[in-house]
């Protein structure tokens, strides 16, 4: 009679608060949040994951771009909805925890924190950023870059003041003994790319899938991985082996062609600049879901991340995946935290001479 | 241009006018009108939720759509600027300069007639440049950088005293405030807040569309409720409508040298990535304007100001494809998000696709122009209907036209701030319009700002270190010179007038 009774009370139950894990999401519709607008790299990896986790949840995805204050926006919708499982959406906590952390203004100063504020369900890609020149720069390699950089500033094109790359660009230039300057304002990676094959700056920082058909079609020469290449699926098809910062010893020996890929560890410093700017793109829901919801969310997402049908997917589609589950993607951007908090003051010391 | 890029175009052609393959582009240009139609929404909304549901399709419908996409998004904005003073999107905003006094007039049919044709007409002359530069594309898509863009704001915001109207002394007052205006929000070099007074939503700056929907069409909607006019176009019968759709058509052959020129410029500003699509309209504008003999009537129903920007307006399609398909860089959202959908199918804008896939990139250009056609003769088929609507009462006018501006504030990016920057851009602009203040100039200059500043920023910096010579380069000289020409000329050619019936 008991088990009849509580049978009836779970059905009667809108959203089925006895429900086990995502039953609850059943039929409903879920907001997924994006801090890019339409057609942007946010965007392209919530629209191939859409479908996919529509058929596992069998609920309706609306993908929402709010890419309002590089970000924030969205980050802080996520962040305040209700932890009901119908608001998901995807994060650039690299930019975030950046944005946070060298509080530029009112405004980044007031982020979300990515490692406290949410639920963290999983990455689907670490950022894999490298050192790219255009073809005609006259800089083959790295070591080239070096000879350069002896009789010369190396110019480098970078977006603003208050982006990860920014943020991560002085500390790496010190390691490997670049001398520099940096000209900010190209806003969009498409611009950093333009402003290279024009041969304005000799330099860019991206991520490998954002410049991969340039690459490909021999456009932009990749200089150096600035961040671990371990687990980016587009290494493979790079013309050519490229260094790694940091591996065995001073990145700036790695120009004589030894074989890099084939250390195994980082020094310390480089391990930092890696785990700085490698948090990645996460998918989070707000903090305080029901446990067995989150545990659900997080195993659904895992399995379809690895599925291979999502993977097929997201090959056609040039987009690179690195997924990792949310254990691990939550001690990496811990582990970026600490760094970024331990650099802040040297940030800001870059940040405070670009104003000037 | 060789014998294969001729064979690949004609081959393109035959696959956009073959069966089934015809009804990709006709459905395609029917939902881009809808969408466009509709305040707040546009084409790359369309592409992004069309995206999935073309994942298993072969590249040539792709094309096909996804190029109808493109080019029937163009026009039908226009048409709610016309009538009702709301623009559908940033681009065809400037229509409503000119076009909505003319609605006034009881000119609607004319507008629309003369808006329909400079947007086909303008789409051609786009696509037939984009199609002439395929060969050299990449060094031109290459070719305008810092400098370039520097001197196209500079050569817009030169135009501006010309946009003043009777006032030079409001109009520069009234650019200034829009330069000011520009200023809101984050620096693109150092990314510090600008002038926020400590409120988020002001952090991206203000937002083209929502203070286009204030600044004319909440404003119109305050200014209608306030004569107690009884319709837009002064009259509630039909009959006595003047202008007909006949003479609007008519006006673009006659102003033909003006409608050419703003269609070169809508292609050429269409390369600039990002900006491009967004101030074609407005330089076309002030072009048309500065470069008008008399021009005392602009602002206040010359149907020249409709023909330059909706020109403009198309013809930037053609231009943004320049970037998108020789390098794989988005002119706009638009064609970020067609890049996104190459990708997706394989196809790797550049060499390979100029090269490889020719025959593809001339079924998506085809498509794009035959969509372009669609909307313009839809628009013209429609014109009686469309301009009855301004003889309706406005007292049953007044509540739809507040409901669509506030509707396509709040949906365009879906952020409710939008309404409030709307609403108060609505009290600005009817004060400006009832105390003759022009509103143009802010308009223009807020457009512009962005252009200049980003640019000057980094020309200046480029220069200092020694990457770019500025006065090196030719089309930067060459743009000084229009520049130049484009302030100068006017007034002696003013001045030669007089001298020269003075002698007579």
């Amino acid at each position: 009679m008991i088990k009849k009774v509580l049978l009836v009370l779970a059905l009667a139950c809108p959203g089925g608060i006895w429900a086990d894990g995502c039953d609850a999401l059943q039929g409903q519709t879920i907001r997924f949040i994006v801090p890019s607008q339409a057609g942007g790299g946010y965007d392209a990896y919530s629209r191939l994951l859409q479908p996919f986790l529509e058929g596992s949840l069998n609920a309706r995805i609306v993908i929402e771009n709010r890419p309002q204050a590089g970000g924030l926006v969205a980050a802080v919708m996520i962040r305040d909805a209700d932890p009901d499982g119908r608001t998901l959406g995807i994060i650039n906590a690299a930019g975030l925890l950046a944005a946070r952390v060298s509080a530029l203004d009112t405004a980044t100063a007031r982020a979300p924190d990515p490692s406290e504020d949410f639920t963290v369900l999983a990455r689907v890609v670490a950022n894999h950023m490298m050192l790219f020149t255009g073809r005609d720069s006259g800089i083959s390699d790295l070591g080239e870059l070096l000879r350069i950089s002896a009789t010369r500033p190396v110019v480098v094109g970078v977006r603003d003041a208050g982006s990860a790359s920014y943020f991560v660009f002085p500390i790496a230039a010190r390691y490997l003994g670049l001398n520099y300057s940096l000209v900010t304002g190209y806003v969009g990676s498409s611009s950093r790319v333009l402003a290279s094959l024009r041969g304005e700056v000799d330099i860019i920082l991206q991520t490998l899938d954002s410049v991969m058909p340039y690459v490909k079609s021999g456009e932009l020469v990749p200089l150096l991985w600035v961040t671990d290449p371990a687990g980016a699926s587009q290494r493979g098809e790079l013309p050519s082996k490229v260094p790694v910062l940091g591996e065995s010893g001073d990145g700036s020996r790695q120009a004589g062609g030894a074989d890099p890929l084939g250390a195994d560890t980082l020094e310390p410093e480089a391990a930092a600049i890696s785990a700085m700017l490698s948090a990645g793109r996460l998918v989070m829901a707000p903090r305080g879901l029901a446990p067995a919801l989150e545990t659900c969310l997080q195993d659904t997402l895992v399995e379809l991340l690895h599925s291979n049908d999502l993977m097929r997917a997201a090959n056609a589609a040039g987009l690179s995946l690195d997924p990792a589950d949310a254990s691990q993607a939550l001690a990496e951007l811990k582990m970026s935290r600490r760094y970024m908090e331990q650099y802040a003051p040297l940030m800001r010391a870059a940040i405070d001479e670009t104003r000037q | 241009m060789d014998t294969t890029v001729l064979d690949a175009a004609l081959e393109g052609l035959r696959i956009v006018f073959s069966w089934p393959y015809i009804l990709y582009p006709i459905a395609g240009t029917l939902l881009a009108m809808v969408f466009s139609a509709t305040p707040g929404l546009n084409s790359a909304s369309l592409m992004a939720l069309a995206i999935p549901i073309t994942y298993g399709w072969e590249p040539i419908p792709v094309m096909l759509l996804f190029g109808a996409f493109v080019g029937g998004a163009t026009f039908m904005g226009s048409v709610t600027a016309i009538l009702f003073n709301v623009p559908g999107k940033a681009s065809n905003a400037v229509a409503l300069l000119d076009g909505y006094p003319m609605a006034q007039q009881g000119r609607a049919k004319e507008a629309i007639g003369s808006a329909a044709t400079a947007s086909a007409l303008g789409a051609t002359v786009g696509i037939f440049l984009l199609i002439g530069m395929i060969p050299v594309m990449r060094s031109a898509a290459i070719a305008l950088g810092p400098a370039e863009y520097l001197m196209i704001a500079i050569w817009g915001l030169t135009m501006l005293a010309a946009l003043a109207g009777n006032s030079l002394v409001r109009g520069l007052i009234a650019a200034g405030l829009g330069f000011q205006l520009a200023f809101i929000g984050y620096d693109p070099r150092t990314a510090e807040l600008r002038f926020t007074l400590g409120v988020d939503y002001l952090a991206d700056g203000l937002s083209l569309v929502p203070v286009l929907l204030g600044l004319f069409a909440i404003a119109e909607v305050i200014d209608l409720l306030a004569s107690g006019k009884e319709t837009i176009a002064g009259t509630r019968s039909f009959e006595r409508l003047q202008g007909r759709m006949i003479d609007g058509v008519r006006a673009v052959f006659r102003h033909f040298w003006l409608f050419m020129r703003s269609s070169v410029l809508g292609t050429i500003i269409g390369a600039i990535p990002g900006i491009g699509g967004s101030v074609a309209g407005y330089i076309a504008y002030g072009h048309a304007s500065q470069t008008a003999a008399d021009n005392s009537q602009f602002g206040k129903g010359d149907v020249r100001g409709v023909i330059a920007p909706e020109a403009a307006a198309d013809a930037k399609d053609g231009g943004a494809l320049i970037p998108t398909l020789a390098l794989g860089i988005p002119g706009g959202t638009g064609t970020a998000v067609l890049l996104g959908v190459l990708t997706l199918h394989g196809l790797t804008p550049g060499r390979e696709m100029l090269t490889d896939h020719l025959v593809l990139v001339f079924v998506l250009i085809w498509s794009l122009f035959l969509s372009n056609w669609m909307t313009s003769l839809l628009g013209v088929s429609f014109v009686n209907p469309l301009a009855r609507l301004t003889t309706i009462h406005t007292g049953r006018l007044v509540p739809v036209i507040l409901v669509v501006a506030a509707t396509g504030a709040i949906q365009y990016r879906g952020d409710w701030g939008d309404l409030a920057c709307a609403m108060a851009f609505g009290v600005l602009g009817y004060f400006m319009k009832r105390y003759h203040w022009p509103r143009i100039p802010l308009v223009m200059a807020l457009a512009l700002a962005p252009l200049f500043e980003n640019s000057l920023h980094l020309t200046l910096r480029l220069q200092e270190l020694g990457r770019i010579d500025f006065w090196s380069r030719p089309m930067v000289l060459v743009l000084l010179v229009l520049t130049l020409l484009t302030v100068l000329l006017p007034p002696f050619s003013k001045r030669w007038k007089e001298l020269r019936r003075h002698k007579n």
